[in-house]
């Protein structure tokens, strides 16, 4: 499979470009998001560089906008698209129908927010434009079949990303927001109590994750997906683990080997010694490009 | 004001099930369990058992669902053309467009209408009053989350929509200042997240005999200052009923209060 990865800075996208990523994804430049470039000029930096080595890019507009907001997108996703963007990943349908009538018609990703869940959800999109969707993490490789025979699709990398709710409809707040300000992790994350027993929102276990990526391996799935996210060290391990599972699904491991292969890699990895994908912690982690 | 009550399938043989509708309109399926979605086999019970069409309330669909949903509605469009179909799948909405235009009548269920608004709205009980609107937010962060009315009253139009439905009270308004589609609303429980890891069932289920039921557990966690509730596979907040003229229909789900379930932990990995 191709790997996809989300990035805030140039230098990111120098170091991913570099250690193997196939496409880079970025928000917007817009002043103050601490996952998106600030400024444009670094956007186009990375697009030229990604260009250069002959890989793609993305500018992920995975909101519901308003409509004052419409004139700069446009503006903004037409300036990049001229200079080598490859396409746009997109949530909003209205945003997606303004585009068209605009007759602004890059190639369209959906994105996981978009609440596709079966081969009619697809074409619904695909009748705006889309081209390639993104296969919600809740959906199983038995419930995907005709989805990723109908277009070219991505995954998270399960064992890294697969949320305990689905979104777009998980409303809760984040760790200090409003009615949880005593709360350190996600509420999903939280321990509850029922009654006088103790209840979590249920999560999946590694076994799990482990085949549902060699499933989705195995059904033709393209893409891998690993989301941006503020904490840089962490990204990057995950970028490491990714690159590695991928290599041993492109070897033609068998399940079973893979599925403890997975295990083993994640208790070793430990990725909670790197925090919160929430933290902030920049690119001053970026090991040098060919390190 | 129509009252409606919403129904698994399962409930819809049990003795008690007339006593427990009182009258009300009967929507009949579930908005987050695709184990919960009815045959046409139930629909034909539910109609003997009311003596009225029950209206089809449906959830996001994967693929199996979908066919067997589209079972459904061949039967339904042949001998109860005109049934209302609660939609809360994209695909499902493009599916009946692209196959029975005509045949249904249609309603936008509360997933889609948050599809379209996603931003929360505060939580009753919570001493934070005004939620996610009173924090401070960037002012690029400020207008983010809601779709414009404009693009809304044209696809209404274009998927020949006659009601919505939602649970929030911000949503309702902008419907009810701007639209003139029929609204509905959900209360005493508005939605904060659903999955397909089912807590009952341990996992992600291909089959299930819903041992959900109607349970409902209330789960509280002193890292949040309001009580939250679990019932199938869905979490969910206290709701109040809106007050507005525009209302003309409010749904609700029977519930019974449980407090003794033993969780699944972490052997959330069903397939099967």
């Amino acid at each position: 499979m191709r790997i996809t990865i989300g990035i805030k800075s140039l230098d990111e996208a120098d170091y991913f470009l570099h250690q193997g990523a196939d496409e880079i994804y970025f928000g917007p430049a817009v002043p103050s998001h601490r996952a998106s470039f600030s400024k444009e000029k670094e956007i186009l930096d990375s697009i030229r560089l990604a260009k250069k080595l002959q890989k793609k890019t993305l500018l992920a507009l995975n909101e519901i906008y308003s409509r004052e907001q419409y004139g700069f997108l446009l503006a903004h996703a037409r300036r990049l698209t001229g200079n080598g963007l490859d396409g746009l990943v997109v949530r909003d349908v209205a945003l997606l129908e303004y585009f068209n009538s605009e007759k602004f018609r890059p190639n369209f990703v959906s994105s996981i927010m978009s609440s596709c869940f079966n081969s009619q959800a697809m074409k619904f999109y695909m009748d705006l434009g889309v081209g390639r969707f993104t296969l919600h993490s809740q959906i199983m490789p038995e419930d995907a079949v005709k989805m990723v025979s109908a277009a070219e699709t991505i995954m998270f990398v399960s064992c890294l990303f697969l949320e305990p709710n689905i979104v777009p409809f998980c409303f809760f707040t984040y760790p200090g927001g409003p009615g949880a300000s005593k709360l350190k992790v996600r509420p999903c994350k939280a321990g509850f109590k029922c009654g006088r027993h103790d209840f979590r929102m249920l999560e999946s276990n590694l076994y799990f994750q482990a085949g549902l990526l060699y499933d989705f391996h195995k059904l033709g799935v393209q893409w891998l997906k690993i989301p941006r996210q503020l904490n840089t060290r962490k990204l990057i391990t995950e970028f490491k683990i990714t690159r590695f599972l991928n290599l041993l699904l492109e070897k033609g491991l068998d399940r079973e080997s893979f599925v403890k292969a997975v295990t083993e890699l994640m208790t070793r990895a430990d990725l909670n010694k790197y925090g919160s994908s929430y933290l902030i912690k920049p690119d001053v982690d970026i090991p040098a490009r060919h390190a | 004001m129509e009252k409606a009550i919403i129904l698994s399938p399962s409930l819809i043989n049990q003795k008690s099930t007339l006593e427990l509708i009182k009258g009300a309109m009967v929507y009949l399926g579930d908005e987050f369990c695709i184990h919960k979605q009815p045959s046409f086999a139930d629909f034909t019970s539910a109609r003997k058992l009311t003596g009225a069409t029950p209206v089809l309330l449906s959830t996001l669909l994967t693929e199996p669902a979908l066919k067997s949903y589209a079972v459904l509605l061949s039967e339904c469009a042949k001998k109860a053309p005109g049934t209302e179909v609660v939609v809360n799948d994209i695909g499902l909405l493009h599916f009946i467009d692209k196959n029975y235009r005509g045949r249904f009548s249609i309603t936008l269920g509360r997933l889609i209408t948050y599809l379209f608004d996603p931003k929360n709205t505060r939580v009753l009980g919570s001493k934070s009053e005004r939620g996610l609107e009173g924090k401070k937010m960037k002012l690029w962060e400020s207008s983010l989350e809601a779709t414009p009315t404009p693009y809304i009253k044209k696809f209404l139009k274009r998927y020949a929509v006659e009601r919505v439905e939602t649970d929030s009270e911000r949503i309702f308004k902008k419907y009810a200042d701007n639209m003139d589609v029929k609204i509905s609303f959900y209360y005493p429980m508005r939605l904060m997240a659903m999955t397909r890891f089912c807590p009952f069932r341990g996992g992600i289920s291909l089959e299930c005999k819903a041992p959900c039921g109607s349970r409902l557990l209330t789960l509280r966690t002193r890292h949040l200052d309001y009580p939250l509730f679990s019932k199938g596979n869905a979490y969910f907040v206290k709701n109040r009923l809106v007050k507005h003229p525009r209302l003309d229909r409010t749904v609700r789900f029977p519930f019974v209060k449980s407090n003794n379930l033993k969780m699944y932990i972490n052997e959330g990995s069903l397939r099967g």
